[in-house]
């Protein structure tokens, strides 16, 4: 085989090989798929679904939520939300039976939602809509501190018990463990950390943040990157973020 | 009925025309077997573009792209000028398009977008290819590869309810690499190419709700563009074109991660000076 065509299949190869997900789309959404609407939502579920069967309820809690989420953060939002709920983890294309992604820019989530129709499955299905109603109410965040932090930090209580009390009692029990809140603000250390104490920690700080100060500066910390945001919180709160921290751990400690 | 849906149906027949036309000639109006250099040749074309966009949640693949795709549509130009040299093409282009009437499509349903909702595409586009391989098959049938670099400007106004307007703009730098056949005949040439590369650009997004906010940052990512092309001589150093593009790009930023890409249909001159 001459050099010429050596090359030219080379060439072939890596251009057919990486491009074919711009050519042929990205994640094609498949399957049959019913939607119900519900006051702030169109809820894409399987026929015959756990989702389906359950949709009532889950429209009752998430619908709870936005109102909740508004009032919470004083902010206008008024869109409505695609929901879509899958049977299983491979369905969806997600890690684990309880799993769920936001995509703000199109106003969607995409989750599971299998049995139980617990709260774990509540508050799943309320932080990934708080992403939507957030980031298109007061803009993306800058870091996942508050990208992550904020959709818990506001989960309404009305429905289950993993709101804002739980965080304050978690964060009391895991005290020692909670790693500084200056290196959770920075991007480049936020995955170093084990998940659940990074999305906990963080929405229980900014929980106690909206409880004791309000929402308007809570909303200034949004699009703050890692570079900036403890010299800026600093300014808008009038202390240092490792003062504000020490007194968070007091006021949980304390129980509120 | 849906303007996208007839870009693409255009561009498969445009597709399946090239790759089924039995003997033919090249990209310039000269023939393929020419040892001399060919005059320039400039091209203006109008048409329509389709555009789509989804946002990304994992960039690796699988890429996981929101299920909702935010798609509207609207007139697009392009000029374009070629100067061939024995056995290599250099390609400039230029081009705008803007589109408007959006919606977010789903599987099962589409759900109209705010009536502001716009997005404007500014690109320029140089590519250097070579035929090293001629007459593979067929007399005229030539196959090359290349090089390629654009800059790109893309602009999306949104809007949401009630009163929240996002301004997103991207400023993309990219390079890629190029595979291209082309079939030259007398009075009808064809070209196809195929480009896949990277980019890099500089991304601002301005929040306006109750409060302004302003976030940039760079990002970079991957794009794919397919381009057929038909060329009919009509009279003396004068062609009709007709041409079809399909690309997709994916920009993935802190926080930001995109995957857009566009359709565009056009039908225009070309004039061998």
């Amino acid at each position: 085989m001459s050099a010429k065509w050596v090359l030219l299949s080379l060439l072939l190869a890596a251009t057919a090989g990486s491009g074919c997900h711009a050519v042929y789309g990205p994640t094609p959404v498949k399957g049959d798929w019913q939607v119900l609407d519900t006051t702030h939502y169109s809820f894409n579920v399987r026929p015959g679904s756990f989702a389906e069967q359950n949709a009532g309820r889950l429209a009752e809690v998430l619908d709870e939520q936005y109102e909740a989420t508004l009032r919470a953060l004083d902010i206008r939002y008024a869109g409505r939300v695609s929901v879509f709920l899958y049977n299983s983890a491979a369905d969806a294309g997600l890690d684990s039976e309880r799993a769920g992604t936001a995509y703000p820019d199109t106003e969607s989530v995409r989750a599971t939602a299998v049995a139980p129709l617990n709260d774990g499955l509540f508050v799943l299905l309320s932080h990934e809509v708080n992403h939507v109603i957030q980031q298109n109410a007061i803009g993306r965040p800058g870091t996942s501190f508050m990208g992550e932090g904020l959709p818990s930090a506001v989960l309404s209580e009305r429905f289950h018990q993993l709101g804002r009390t739980f965080l304050c009692d978690w964060t009391a029990r895991r005290d020692a463990q909670i790693p500084s809140l200056s290196t959770l603000v920075d991007d480049d250390q936020w995955d170093s950390h084990d998940q659940q104490m990074t999305y906990n920690a963080s929405a229980s700080f900014l929980a106690y943040l909206l409880e004791t100060g309000g929402p308007q500066r809570v909303k200034q910390l949004q699009r703050l990157d890692s570079a900036e945001f403890v010299k800026r919180f600093g300014e808008i709160y009038g202390r240092s973020l490792n003062d504000a921290e020490r007194d968070w751990r007091a006021f949980c400690a304390r129980g509120r | 009925m849906d303007r996208s849906w007839l870009a693409r149906v255009a561009g498969n027949l445009a597709l399946a025309g090239f790759f089924s036309a039995a003997p033919a000639g090249a990209q310039s109006l000269a023939p393929s077997t020419s040892p001399s250099s060919s005059p320039p040749v400039w091209t203006a074309a109008a048409g329509y573009e389709s555009f789509w966009l989804r946002d990304v949640a994992r960039s690796g693949r699988p890429v996981d792209a929101s299920p909702m795709e935010w798609r509207g549509d609207g007139p697009a130009l392009i000029a374009t000028y070629d100067r061939e040299r024995p056995g290599r093409v250099h390609h400039f282009d230029a081009s705008i398009a803007l589109a408007r009437g959006f919606s977010l499509h789903s599987p099962v349903r589409t759900l109209d977008a705010p009536d502001g909702d716009r997005a404007r595409r500014l690109g320029a586009r140089y590519e250097y290819r070579r035929y090293p391989f001629r007459n593979v098959g067929l007399l005229g049938l030539d196959l090359g590869i290349g090089a390629g670099a654009d800059v790109e400007q893309l602009v999306f106004l949104r809007h949401f309810a009630p009163a929240i307007d996002l301004r997103s703009a991207v400023l993309n730098f990219g390079t890629s690499a190029v595979i291209a056949a082309r079939l030259n005949r007398s009075r009808l040439d064809l070209l196809a190419t195929f480009g896949n590369g990277l980019s890099i650009g500089r991304g601002t997004s301005r929040h306006r709700g109750e409060v302004e906010t302003k976030l940039d940052g760079w990002g970079g990512g991957w794009q794919t563009h397919l381009g057929v092309h038909a060329a009919v001589r009509v009279h003396g150093r004068t062609a009709i074109v007709v041409s079809y593009l399909n690309s997709g790009e994916g920009r993935f930023a802190s926080h930001d991660s995109i995957t857009f890409g566009r359709s565009r249909f056009t039908v225009g001159a070309m004039y061998e000076r």
